[in-house]
């Protein structure tokens, strides 16, 4: 279930006539893209996180591994998402009025920044080593990431799909094993296998 | 009957004509059909499996794996006296309840999935409530050897692995003449699936 299986998949379907370090390189592509959502109704490689809550602090960065945040919440409540034209019509100071979060913004802030409106009044309960699936003691006033993540092992179901994806660009560059006709069967029995997986 | 590892093994390298093993060799063949048998589970969920799991006192969010590994889909969750709970769109939960990420109550009503990796039991209970539920899957399917070993998944399903893996053996060997020979047991996959054809496979029987 690891990158590197999923590229020995892919160079085998190839009888070895890949070039792995492309190969490689096209693999972190595609689970990239299928982070970013770029399959329909495919929501792929989810993860969740905490962020500490810090008083007087409204944007919060995004786990490193995040590709696209799915869900914020602040401590229990999970936040609707805002332009930052509705939070100006909630409250024309809302970057700087502290209370108890209710929205965020992710429009307009900087990349992978997402600003909490209104801002945290209160820091949150330290969280130690804690995640969003080993907390004993709920750690309140803290915000909670759910995102598709960047990983280096897809699904052991997936790596099939996957690693036709990687063939189909590997046959599509230029090289001594450009084949235009294999590259479009392996894209499109790529997009079968992950409708099946999928639907 | 049931199939085994070494029948399918023959059976793939009769379809691409190669019953000596000279272009393919069997543990390629191998890896082909545990590959595809793996996808064939995980759109079809026949295979499937019980395992117990204890949520955690006031938590409602979990991730699949501390389940069990290997699980390509929940399918259901059951409380002991054989309830079921209603499985919702993770999507739905705000509506219902903007705080589901730490709301208690006396049982679990409903489950939700967020992608495949994460899983939703709501409301949370306290620990005096906690019971063991039963988490009903799809498994990956055990990998097929080259002996007599059976393999998992029904036998309707064979002509379906044969399909897709002969297909993918002809990918390898760049045969791809006549276009027919693609096309044709793609369509028939495609149609056991219950998926839509990709358009350029559509296309084959025309030309490129």
């Amino acid at each position: 279930m690891s990158r590197a299986t999923t590229i020995a998949l892919a160079n085998t379907l190839m009888d070895s006539l890949g070039d792995t370090t492309q190969l490689g390189s096209y693999y972190d592509d595609v689970v990239l893209e299928l982070g970013r959502g770029v399959l329909p109704g495919v929501v792929a490689l989810v993860g969740a996180g905490f962020v500490a809550g810090v008083a007087d602090t409204g944007t919060y960065t995004w786990p490193t591994t995040a590709i696209r945040v799915l869900a914020v919440a602040y401590d229990t409540r999970q936040l609707a998402e805002a332009m930052a034209g509705e939070a100006d019509l909630f409250d024309r100071e809302w970057r700087s009025t502290r209370g108890v979060p209710i929205a965020y913004v992710t429009a307009d802030e900087n990349q992978r920044v997402s600003r909490l409106v209104p801002v945290p009044a209160v820091s949150g309960v330290a969280l130690g080593v804690d995640t969003p699936f080993t907390w004993t003691a709920w750690p309140g006033e803290n915000v909670t990431f759910i995102y598709t993540e960047q990983r280096t092992d897809v699904h052991l179901d997936e790596e099939l799909a996957v690693a036709l994806e990687i063939m189909a660009r590997e046959y599509s560059r230029d090289s001594n094993h450009h084949d235009p006709v294999a590259a479009a069967i392996a894209k499109q029995l790529s997009t079968l296998f992950f409708r099946s997986i999928y639907r | 009957m049931a199939f085994t590892g070494s029948a399918l093994i023959d059976s793939l390298a009769r379809r691409v004509r190669d019953t000596t093993n000279f272009a393919h060799d069997r543990p390629t063949l191998l890896d082909v059909l545990n590959r595809v048998s793996y996808v064939l589970n995980a759109a079809t969920r026949v295979k499937l499996t019980s395992t117990s799991f204890t949520p955690a006192a006031n938590r409602t969010l979990y991730q699949t794996d501390a389940v069990a590994s290997g699980i390509l889909r929940i399918v259901g969750v059951r409380e002991a006296g054989g309830r079921d709970l209603l499985e919702i769109p993770w999507e739905s939960l705000v509506l219902n309840d903007p705080a589901w990420l730490h709301t208690t109550g006396p049982r679990h009503e409903m489950f939700a999935y967020i992608g495949r990796d994460l899983f939703v039991l709501y409301p949370a209970v306290k620990s005096a409530d906690i019971a063991a539920l039963t988490v009903i899957h799809a498994k990956t399917p055990t990998a097929l050897a080259d002996d007599a070993v059976a393999w998992e998944l029904p036998d309707d399903l064979e002509p379906v692995l044969l399909d897709l893996s002969e297909v993918l053996i002809y990918l390898r060997g760049r045969i791809f003449s006549p276009q027919e020979m693609i096309a044709a047991p793609l369509k028939r996959a495609a149609d056991a699936l219950g998926v839509e054809v990709p358009y350029a496979i559509k296309r084959l029987g025309e030309g490129f």
